[in-house]
């Protein structure tokens, strides 16, 4: 099977796994990577149609038949009385829930940074290495950000994409440095309020993110890399122009 | 089949299949009140005919009938409802991340405005599990019709996905 005809059956049946399938998909490299993304889009998916279902639904279409044929019926009224009040307290649960999260305040960085990397920092590093950006992508990204970049620091750039910061659209990129691959999440229009600040992720990976003339940066790097310094010499790299379009 | 046979078998059928019946209708008729009706309706008729079904393994399938039928005479009786996403989600779980529950919205909007045509094949397959050549017998198509549909029916979802990412509602694909 060609990687055509294997990117076509992940778009009309990616659950049907033949034999054919299996040995692409184990095939590696654009095999592999387009696998990964199509796994991910069907687990968006499914979690998408995964609607919330009425509490109790089975049990009222299996009490309502034994209602219609009460020759055949085992139930009481009793019974039906505990039913309705587990799913009135049910129903209570879910709005109290529901209700009280909605109360909430904006992330703050150190979940919103835990969260994204936790999301797909490790695809997009892996995509660093298979499925490189082009210069015109990166360019394109970043002018769409009202930022440029120096030539020494593009020449860096590994994988630029638009990703969801706090407040609107930012830049999720991989940059090769001396000190190894890192993860650089640039935000036009969010602060933090104090700056420079660290923290430890998830699997205990190393941030550090700084305000910038315009919005901020987060470096996201194995233990050990000097994120500070790092993200700060990158910094110096970048330029704003006066317009942005997102 | 006597009465208690009879009411397992009915028991069985409603626990396994009435949720994803519910999901299936929900995304059929774009609305969380009517899909309750129509699955009411579809076990409604499921107990009447339940002796028709000789097969257990055709269940699925013989319920998703059902449930079709019984859609298509609502519209007989009913003006087609607004697909709002506010009529499909009531109340739900939030253990998702934010960024994760706006790609879900997102993607559950595009669903909406999805033509039937594409809807109805794509439902079939991720919410009922149902194989292309399952989908064709239901929707009474060719594989290839289905297959082509089920493609179709993703390269729109994902085109809609894509300004989304450019606005940083959602990740980009990689």
């Amino acid at each position: 099977m060609n990687l055509l005809e294997f990117k076509r059956q992940l778009m009309t049946a990616p659950r049907e796994r033949t034999g054919e399938m299996r040995q692409a998909r184990a095939q590696g490299g654009e095999f592999a990577l387009a696998a990964a993304e199509s796994d991910r889009f069907e687990s968006a998916l499914e979690r998408a149609l995964r609607v919330p279902v009425p509490n109790g639904l089975a049990d009222s279409i299996i009490l309502a038949q034994s209602f219609r044929e009460p020759e055949s019926s085992n139930w009481h009224w009793p019974q039906f009385s505990a039913i309705a009040a587990s799913l009135a307290l049910a129903v209570a649960l879910v709005t109290f829930v529901v209700v009280g999260r909605q109360g909430e305040g904006p992330l703050d960085m150190q979940t919103y940074l835990a969260g994204h990397w936790a999301h797909d920092g490790p695809q997009v590093m892996a995509a660093a290495t298979t499925q490189p950006s082009s210069l015109d992508r990166i360019e394109y990204v970043f002018s769409e950000l009202g930022v440029q970049l120096s030539p020494e620091l593009m020449q860096r750039v590994r994988v630029s994409k638009f990703c969801p910061t706090p407040d609107g659209a930012g830049a999720h990129v991989v940059l090769a440095t001396d000190q190894g691959p890192v993860t650089m999440y640039y935000m036009p229009r969010t602060r933090v309020p104090q700056a420079p600040t660290s923290f430890t992720l998830n699997g205990g990976m190393e941030s550090t993110v700084i305000n910038l003339e315009r919005g901020s940066l987060a470096l996201v790097a194995e233990a050990g890399v000097k994120t500070l310094e790092l993200v700060r010499e990158i910094s110096r790299q970048l330029s704003f122009v006066p317009q942005t379009t997102i | 089949m006597n009465d208690v046979e009879r009411k397992r078998r009915f028991d069985a059928l409603a626990r396994q299949y009435a949720d994803d019946l519910f999901r299936f209708g929900v995304w059929l008729c774009g609305d969380h009140t009517l899909a309750n009706d129509l699955v009411q309706e579809t076990f409604l008729r499921a107990w009447k005919a339940l002796d028709s079904l000789k097969d257990a393994k055709a269940a699925k399938s013989w319920l998703i009938t059902i449930l079709r039928r019984e859609y298509a005479r609502t519209f007989e009786r009913k003006v087609p409802p607004i697909t709002d996403i506010d009529n499909v989600v009531v109340a739900e779980e939030l253990e998702l991340t934010p960024d994760d529950r706006t790609e879900r919205d997102l993607l559950r909007k595009a669903m909406l405005e999805l033509d039937e045509k594409y809807r109805e094949p794509l439902i079939l397959q991720t919410v009922m599990g149902l194989s292309i050549a399952e989908i064709a017998t239901q929707l009474e198509l060719t594989e290839s019709a289905v297959m082509t549909r089920a493609f179709r029916a993703r390269e729109k979802l994902k085109d809609r996905l894509q300004p989304a990412a450019r606005e940083g509602n959602i990740h980009e694909l990689t």
